[in-house]
């Protein structure tokens, strides 16, 4: 159905450009959504809208160095799909940043947002520039004009920044702050990821962590195994580390953990705030004496109860998936799994808790950040945390649910939670114009 | 490092933006334009891409991909047409942007410069389908379109009854008839007097202060005009009225000449009734090949792009080339024309009278007043001299083509305002 439609509209200016064709992150992304359609029987004239952003927007971002020069970076901000309610999209700052990649994030948002029951669209943005090259002053000067560069497209009803690479606290507070300044009037609802006291919500630094752990108890529940876990962690970074606290937290051992430098093995558990200490104090896990030394292919084929990857894409594939030594995989990287690597595990009959809900809660608590600015009234840790559980559970639940009503794995089911909830809503709205 | 789209694939040779950009290279190395500044100039101010849904008469929906690029706000709201066509290309519609910067520079009209285009073949669409596409580009522009930010104009397939729509979608977002956020509107509903003249006579006052420069007399020039729309056929005619000869003139069917000089009235009236100017009575057939390369005094090329290459540079014979199209000299012919002494206006001086008249028509908007056309007329004769005369002495200071002298011109007026305006943020 989707390829007899294709036809018609046969202008693809957002088709990949082939020099990225094999790894493309949005041509992966389009094969999952059309599987998606294809399933659900989507209506071809739906297939259409939902294939494409809604809108791209690139702009010139001029600057002045410390020397006084005048540099030149480039804005975008991708937005995909309207249909439930604002965007809300990360800012990577990144001079490699690929427009084709924005298009990807900001669909996968769209999915993922509907299929959590969260009101949002999704978006994505990006510059082509890389802080660490650039002083504080640069970096600020950039990030405001950016946003002020964004004026007629972002806001608290239309389209919400939140944090990606290299975008912080203070990059969400200058962008807070720029757009204040042109609205008049203090609007922190505008941006997620704010400190504290700026709006920021509670529990934000625990959200994507708490969210794997619930998933992960819930499985290995559903799984019969009641016992705690023992767990091996790929990456060691801001969400590799919230995991493995929240795990230790709940009485889970972390028997392996490990960047790109190396990892660590100890059977009895890892002590994770010493480990983290030596790794904020070296730079890398690699020298950490709390446990054997292992490189990042031990570290996947560890036996294990549960493997965490929480570091890059396209780490558990076809190379690694036959050597993954774990009784369930819950994914908080995004896209950590090739495809290959994934039809290796469904064979193998390995489990696995997908990204879209593995690391919902990085959505979730963005969300509930939105719902207390807008409200002015902060929400206590144990209504947010309550919260949370409820929506990624429910989330879990209706995937379930769908992947046995249409026979596929858990993955392409929420997918096609999110795909059939967003065309339902554009499809009652109808076309405007 | 970022000083170009680095997120999309080199242009080649034939990629307009390329082009556009060796000719600000060139005039910037003579200017010795500020690198920062030639950083400005040589990206977008913003880009836009937008699906556009649409329903169909037959019911389904086709998602179409509309763009506007605004190239420049620096000197005024953006300005510029919209396309439809099938062959519409972000990297075309950025150049033409460009364009419409340096052209209402070289005028001095208070604008930037502004494009845009949708991806669709306007053949096979009903009015219905062109009315809701049009509606709902409209509105999904409607964030950064406006009588102060950017103003669209009619271009490729579009025209009044696309600037009507366009006109009442935007009026009926901001809940008040806006005129002024677009131009080329029907003379009753907004639409300026003489617009539909304006580019013509631009093209022969042109014409007039180019002989006057080169020193060849006011009268009884021969001339040769290829094409005869709003630009070539109007021109021609004002020309013939200000006592030159027109041996020759062309369609997009062939030419008509005749050496001791075509009757214009009787040919555009021919023309408006047959629809070709074949079997014009006592006028012989040519080719636009032909055409191109016959003896005469002016030639002033107002049909399409690309018309005077390398291939046949060296044949032409007039002393005098006034470009009414948008860029007809390629720029290899450029520098053979330049060797062999041929006086050539450049396209974003010689057709400017267009957004000029369309720059009026936003005043006369703006205030809610019209005026008549022989102020219309004066008004813009005035700044096609003026604009003419610093085009010419630029190109005497920097000792360059009056081409290149124009795109010192311009550049020189936006950079004015960039240091000026500095750099928010």
């Amino acid at each position: 159905m989707p390829n007899s439609n294709t036809a018609s509209n046969a202008i693809e200016p957002q088709a990949p450009s082939p020099a990225l064709a094999d790894d493309n992150p949005f041509s992966s992304m389009m094969e999952r959504f059309d599987e998606a359609a294809q399933i659900l029987g989507l209506n071809p004239d739906l297939y259409v809208l939902l294939r494409r952003p809604d809108r791209e927007f690139k702009f010139a971002i001029p600057v002045e160095d410390d020397n006084g020069e005048i540099q030149v970076f480039n804005g975008f901000r991708i937005r995909h799909n309207l249909s439930m309610g604002p965007c809300l999209g990360g800012l990577r700052l990144d001079d490699n940043v690929k427009r084709d990649e924005l298009r990807a994030l900001a669909a996968w948002t769209t999915w993922k947002c509907a299929a959590l029951g969260v009101p949002f669209g999704g978006s994505m943005g990006g510059i082509d520039f890389d802080p660490r090259k650039h002083s504080p002053m640069v970096v600020e000067k950039v990030v405001r004009r950016y946003t002020a560069g964004l004026m007629d497209f972002l806001g608290p009803e239309r389209d919400i920044l939140a944090p990606d690479l290299h975008s912080h606290e203070q990059v969400m507070a200058w962008c807070l702050d720029t757009y204040s300044m042109h609205t008049r009037h203090t609007e922190n609802a505008v941006v997620v990821g704010k400190p504290e006291g700026l709006g920021g919500t509670l529990g934000r630094h625990s959200a994507i962590g708490r969210g794997v752990r619930v998933l992960m108890e819930k499985r290995l529940a559903d799984m019969g195994f009641t016992s705690k876990a023992k767990v091996a962690i790929q990456g060691a970074g801001i969400v590799a580390s919230q995991v493995a606290r929240q795990l230790i937290e709940y009485g889970h051992k972390v028997i392996a953990m490990g960047d790109i430098s190396g990892g660590v093995h100890n059977a009895d558990g890892l002590d994770i705030e010493a480990l983290l200490a030596h790794r904020k104090a070296t730079g890398c896990v690699k020298g950490f004496a709390g446990g054997d030394a292992i490189d990042d292919g031990q570290l996947l084929a560890m036996e294990c109860d549960v493997l965490i990857p929480a570091a890059a894409a396209n780490q558990i594939n076809s190379r690694t998936a036959s050597k993954v030594n774990a009784k369930l995989m819950v994914e908080a990287a995004n896209a950590p799994t090739s495809g290959r690597g994934d039809a290796i595990l469904q064979e193998r009959g390995i489990p696995v808790v997908p990204d879209l809900l593995g690391n919902a809660g990085g959505v979730i608590i963005a969300y509930f950040e939105w719902v207390q600015n807008r409200m002015g009234y902060k929400w206590p840790l144990s209504d947010v945390e309550d919260r949370l559980d409820r929506m990624v559970l429910e989330a879990y639940d209706r995937a379930r649910t769908a992947a046995g009503k249409h026979k596929v794995g858990l993955r392409l089911a929420t997918c096609m939670l999110g795909v059939d909830r967003v065309s339902y809503f554009d499809s009652l709205r109808g076309i405007y114009g | 490092m970022a000083d170009s789209a680095t997120v999309e694939p080199a242009g080649s040779e034939s990629n307009p933006f390329v082009q556009a950009q060796m000719r600000l290279d060139k005039a910037a190395e003579l200017i010795n334009l500020d690198p920062g500044i030639k950083r400005i100039l040589s990206t977008p101010y913003q880009e836009l891409t937008v699906s556009v849904p649409v329903k169909m008469d037959d019911g389904s929906v086709r998602v179409f991909t509309g763009y506007r690029v605004q190239h420049s706000v620096a000197r005024g709201p953006a300005k510029g047409g919209i396309r439809y066509s099938p062959e519409v290309h972000l990297d075309e519609v950025r150049a033409l942007s460009a364009w419409m910067t340096w052209k209402c520079a070289v005028v001095d009209v208070p604008f930037g410069g502004g494009k845009g285009g949708i991806i669709c073949d306007p053949r096979r669409m009903s009015q219905g389908e062109l009315e809701r596409l049009t509606r709902r580009y409209t509105a999904n522009l409607i964030d950064i379109i406006g009588p102060e930010r950017d103003v669209p104009a009619p271009d490729m397939n579009t025209g009044e009854q696309t600037m009507a729509w366009l006109m009442d979608t935007y009026s009926m977002h901001t809940r008040a008839t806006t005129t002024s956020i677009v131009t080329g509107k029907p003379v009753g509903m907004g639409g300026s007097k003489g617009r539909r003249e304006a580019t013509g006579l631009g093209v022969a006052f042109t014409v007039r202060e180019s002989l006057k420069h080169v020193g060849m007399p006011a009268t009884g020039c021969s001339v040769v005009v290829q094409g005869s729309g709003n630009v070539g056929g109007l021109g021609a005619l004002f020309l013939h009225e200000m006592g030159h000869k027109v041996i020759a003139i062309s369609d997009m069917y062939g030419a008509i000449h005749n050496e001791s000089g075509l009757d214009m009235p009787a040919v555009l009236k021919w023309l408006e009734e047959k629809r070709t100017l074949e079997g014009f009575p006592g006028a012989e057939r040519l080719d636009n090949a032909q055409l191109l390369t016959l003896d005469c005094d002016v030639l002033i090329p107002a049909a399409t792009e690309d018309q005077i290459t390398s291939r046949n540079a060296a044949d032409i014979k007039a002393k005098v080339i006034v470009e009414g199209a948008n860029g007809p000299t390629s720029a290899a012919a450029d520098v053979i024309l330049e060797e062999r002494g041929v006086f050539v206006a450049p396209d974003i001086l010689a057709n400017a009278g267009g957004v000029t008249v369309s720059y009026f028509e936003w005043v006369q908007n703006r205030m809610g007043y019209f005026w008549e056309e022989q102020l219309v007329f004066d008004r813009m004769e005035r700044i096609m001299v003026d604009s003419f005369k610093s085009v010419v002495d630029a190109a005497e200071k920097y000792k360059t083509s009056p081409r290149i002298g124009a795109y010192c011109v311009a550049i020189e007026r936006v950079a004015y305002c960039l240091n000026l305006r500095g750099i928010y943020a």
